[in-house]
């Protein structure tokens, strides 16, 4: 290297070089996450999320805040305070009354604002949500999500998604039977969470299916000893049910 | 042959500096927070590990590459060991460019330790089977080093402070995975001048979030083999361009 010529024409040519790398890659391949703009729910801890963005953390951020949505949802039940309320209502979060874990929605919303490709945001987060609280319109919306990320028809979780959605409107008139014969395609009891494993064994009872929820419920407190005790309950006021 | 030596000659030294005890830490962060974390969300088991040793191997390999790098001509010029080197028959780019190279197979050779940890701890605690998409995200936090420890190395020779060349490469390195939200934001902005300086920015930093394929993971269709090849070509040309503004700088510093 003789002098600054030959280094200023190497950065000019490699500079260029550079630029047409950037621009290509640019037209082959979008960027797959949602941009900052679109950052919703931000009132507990934003730094998760833009320490996630700001250090390439994305994924790892998103597996912090879903911990922190489980340990939320294993706490006590507590309700919203008023502000809360106004303040969900106004972002038209939430669509029934002060029921408890108000806050499900915008920790699962945030886990998969992280990494939209997070399936267990989606498939626990609404399962939670709209099965077991009740609240139907927030899990519909975050599965709708879902589907839009996910886009994939030759995706096993894209139909899953988009089955819970129907599963949900079904739940949501009381039509047990419907959603039944959703469920019972997108939950499989040996290979699926407890939660999941739990609603299908619930809409059974619903459905007035005595001995089908039973038997769920003897299967849940085999497979899930941290459950055991709550099916064993279950299991005897069902089998009041049964005796003839 | 002259390059080859002054990268050994830093291999040793970077050696004989215990860089290699990061690795211990590496171990205990990795193996405590995995396991404490999996254990909080057990249906995620493998990907909780997964992050974590990732991150761990980005953060800890990162630390050390931009420590080393800045360290690593301000100490010869503090010690003046630095004037021995310069009255042999060595040409200044020669010696940039080989201590450049003795800090990046150091890390290089950090990287494969701590990825094998990571996938021994996987294979022990789920039924992990190598992913190819995992290995190439490791092959991607190299590609992001050897560009940082290039950014690290010149902003040593401009700043000749070592704090403030840290703190520059740190800036650069949090810049660079802000990148694709630069170009969102010079997209939106309707101002001209605010729309060119966003533009040049976003062109001039060095873009880590295309070499980010860690926090890519989930995603089905991953990035495709001829676009990961671009960018892991970007990586080496920013690097070079890095390097070679660090050799002009070097080759008009007075001793």
């Amino acid at each position: 290297m003789k002098g600054y010529g030959w280094g200023i024409l190497s950065i000019i040519v490699l500079g260029a070089v550079l630029f047409a790398l950037q621009t290509t890659i640019e037209n082959r391949y979008i960027y797959p996450f949602p941009p900052l703009s679109t950052m919703k729910y931000m009132e507990d801890n934003p730094y998760l999320e833009l320490g996630g963005l700001f250090f390439g953390l994305r994924s790892l951020a998103a597996d912090i805040v879903w911990v922190q949505t489980l340990q939320y949802y294993g706490g006590p039940a507590e309700k919203e305070t008023e502000e809360e309320h106004l303040r969900h209502e106004h972002e038209n979060i939430h669509d029934s009354d002060h029921t408890a874990y108000q806050k499900l929605y915008p920790l699962c919303a945030r886990a998969i604002w992280l990494d939209p490709y997070f399936m267990p945001g989606y498939n626990i987060g609404s399962a939670a949500i709209g099965f077991v609280q009740e609240r139907y319109d927030e899990a519909a919306r975050l599965l709708q999500e879902g589907v839009v990320w996910n886009y994939n028809p030759g995706s096993v979780h894209y139909w899953r998604m988009n089955y819970a959605l129907a599963a949900l409107g079904y739940e949501k008139v009381k039509d047990y039977k419907k959603a039944l014969s959703i469920l019972e395609q997108i939950i499989d009891p040996a290979d699926s969470p407890l939660i999941l494993v739990r609603i299908l064994a619930n809409t059974y009872e619903k459905n007035g299916d005595y001995a089908r929820a039973f038997k769920m419920w003897q299967f849940i407190g085999n497979k899930f000893p941290e459950a055991a005790e709550y099916a064993k309950k279950k299991m005897s006021k069902l089998a009041k049910n049964l005796s003839p | 042959m002259k390059i080859l030596s002054i990268a050994e000659y830093t291999i040793m030294e970077n050696i004989r500096s215990k860089i290699f005890s990061i690795l211990g830490l590496f171990i205990l962060i990795m193996i405590g927070s995995s396991l404490v974390f999996s254990s909080l969300s057990p249906s995620t088991e493998a990907r909780v590990i997964t992050d974590i040793g990732l991150a761990c191997t980005e953060i800890f390999t990162l630390m050390t590459g931009i420590f080393a790098a800045v360290n690593l001509i301000l100490q010869e010029i503090e010690n003046r060991t630095i004037y021995l080197l310069m009255t042999r028959p060595l040409r200044r780019w020669e010696y940039i460019v080989g201590r450049y190279l003795g800090v990046v197979v150091v890390l290089c050779f950090n990287i494969i330790m701590m990825l094998s940890m990571l996938m021994l701890l996987l294979k022990l605690t789920t039924h992990w089977l190598v992913d190819p998409m995992f290995i190439w995200s490791a092959v991607t936090i190299f590609f992001k080093l050897i560009i940082i420890v290039a950014v690290a190395l010149t902003a040593s020779l401009v700043f000749t402070s070592s704090i403030t060349a840290m703190a520059f490469s740190f800036l650069v390195w949090i810049i660079g995975h802000f990148s694709s939200e630069l170009k969102i934001m010079a997209e939106k902005v309707s101002a001209p001048v605010a729309k060119i300086m966003l533009y040049l920015l976003y062109y001039m930093v060095p873009n880590f979030q295309i070499l980010n394929l860690k926090d890519k993971l989930n995603i089905p269709e991953g990035m495709p083999l001829d676009v990961l090849s671009l960018v892991l070509t970007y990586g080496v040309v920013y690097a070079a361009i890095v390097l070679i503004s660090g050799a002009m700088v070097f080759a008009k510093k007075e001793f």
